[in-house]
């Protein structure tokens, strides 16, 4: 699931990855600090891209910061704090608890077992913060477990389901642009999730994995996916955002996209 | 049909874990995926296809032969459709309607559920309906769309009016359907990406090929 919501670097202004990193590890400085180590460790682009949209939504007020770091030791250590990336650090340990979750039951092997149990204190402490999205989560996780073992092939409803689990996280107050970010989160979330099926299609067949794919030969995947691309992007243009407009449009645009095996299925 | 148990190689009391086990199992020897080119296995993943459906769907397949000219190639996956082999709206709604006795009246049903705004229920009809042609397409499509089942829904619209080229009605919703992939086209060559950097080619739309209005193939 995770992966998909990154910018392409090289079509991006050398301001535009600038501030794209400090975001980045404006995002791993929160994790760290509120997480710890196991909060690190499960660092994701997706959720930098949140924490943008959000940020950038709402003017939120950043601040600015330098400190030296290990694992990046010539870089300028710049990182940015905002309210939007302490959000988006509490729905990244929620999703990828559960993305743990998942790929516990789907390896069954010791080190996804550690991992799991790894994130279980921050996940009960990201749950308390963010209980609304937290419970939706829970219930559409729940829900696609069932959809798996029930082996509903019918691609529209297993990605319906994780588009509204993503359309939550999105929204960060239940405000007037909650509708907006409900259907601009949905529409991304069914695009990952196909987007993800299309290209895990081969591997699960030959592993016998639950894949919605399977039986599937209707519309062209491109053309369905653009669909769904598509929609979010109207959505995202209704908003008229302005500040790192060029990351968040690099993304919808073009990153999305970076992520496919060109030999899918 | 064969007996659909037979074809998937499981005894007709199988729980669902034991069908969907032994489907699984078929679908990696048969794959087209897994055998490209080879038409052989293709035909064999049809009828798998098909005998799951009958077994997931009954009442819906019920007197479906498969050899409906308009079952195959038309965005229905290997030789079944949609509502056969997988439900919609949340699996659960394979329950028998009050009992039409002729396709024209649960066409008729399904469009006054379309007017009323009943799209459940105007997709439960429609899963009943033997005999599909353009117009249940186009019902489907709509269904679908309002549904929230945009995949599906693409589908059907393009072989609505791949059926009557011709009909306006039927182009109107698949404009519509096709709207947001206009739109993210222009976008990106209006913000100057290049997609072929990622392996994907600006997606060409079904209905230009048919109609020939306008070619929105791109290729960068």
């Amino acid at each position: 699931m995770f992966g998909y919501l990154t910018a392409d670097e090289r079509a991006l202004s050398p301001e535009g990855v600038a501030r794209y990193r400090k975001f980045y590890c404006g995002l791993c400085r929160a994790l760290d600090k509120e997480y710890g180590s196991a909060g690190r460790a499960v660092l994701t682009y997706d959720m930098t891209f949140t924490a943008i949209l959000l940020s950038s939504l709402y003017a939120l007020h950043e601040t600015g910061c330098k400190k030296h770091c290990i694992l990046h030791p010539f870089s300028d250590g710049a990182f940015l704090s905002s309210p939007a990336i302490l959000y988006a650090a509490d729905m990244n340990i929620l999703l990828a608890y559960y993305q743990s979750l998942d790929d516990w039951h789907d390896d069954r092997n010791l080190a996804a077992f550690m991992k799991h149990r790894s994130l279980r204190r921050a996940f009960e402490k990201a749950s308390l913060r963010q209980p609304r999205q937290s419970a939706v989560i829970k219930a559409r996780m729940d829900q696609l477990s069932a959809m798996e073992a029930a082996n509903v092939l019918n691609p529209d409803l297993p990605a319906n389901c994780f588009g509204e689990l993503l359309a939550e996280v999105f929204i960060m107050e239940e405000d007037g642009y909650m509708p907006v970010l409900r259907r601009m989160g949905a529409a991304l979330g069914r695009f990952i999730y196909l987007l993800d099926a299309r290209n895990d299609l081969r591997a699960d067949i030959r592993k016998k994995r639950y894949n919605p794919l399977v039986a599937y030969s209707g519309t062209d995947i491109d053309a369905v996916l653009t669909l769904h691309i598509g929609e979010c992007a109207a959505e995202f243009e209704s908003l008229s955002l302005t500040r790192d407009a060029e990351i968040l449009q690099n993304v919808i645009y073009c990153g999305v996209w970076r992520r496919r095996n060109v030999n899918h299925g | 049909m064969a007996d659909p148990y037979r074809t998937l190689g499981v005894s007709p009391d199988a729980s669902e874990e034991e069908i969907t086990k032994a489907y699984r199992k078929l679908a990696k020897k048969y794959h087209p995926d897994i055998n490209p080119g080879n038409s052989q296995a293709e035909m064999m993943m049809k009828e798998i296809n098909a005998a799951y459906a009958q077994i997931k769907n009954p009442q819906a397949n019920s007197g479906n032969t498969g050899n409906n000219g308009a079952y195959h190639n038309n965005g229905s996956a290997y030789g079944a459709s949609w509502e056969d082999l997988f439900g919609f709206g949340g699996f659960g709604y394979n329950q028998r309607t009050e009992n039409f006795q002729t396709d024209a009246e649960r066409m008729q049903a399904a469009r006054s559920y379309l007017e009323g705004r009943q799209y459940y229920m105007a997709l439960r009809v429609l899963a009943e309906v033997q005999s599909r042609d353009a117009v249940w397409y186009y019902y489907s499509a709509i269904a679908h769309g309002n549904a929230g089942n945009r995949a599906t829904a693409l589908s059907y619209a393009r072989e609505a009016v791949r059926l009557q080229p011709e009909n306006a009605e039927y182009r109107h919703v698949l404009e519509q359907l096709e709207r947001n992939i206009r739109s993210y086209n222009h976008s990106v060559t209006g913000y100057g990406f290049n997609l072929s950097t990622v392996g994907r080619t600006v997606v060409g739309l079904w209905v230009a090929q048919v109609v020939a209005f306008f070619c929105c193939r791109m290729c960068f």
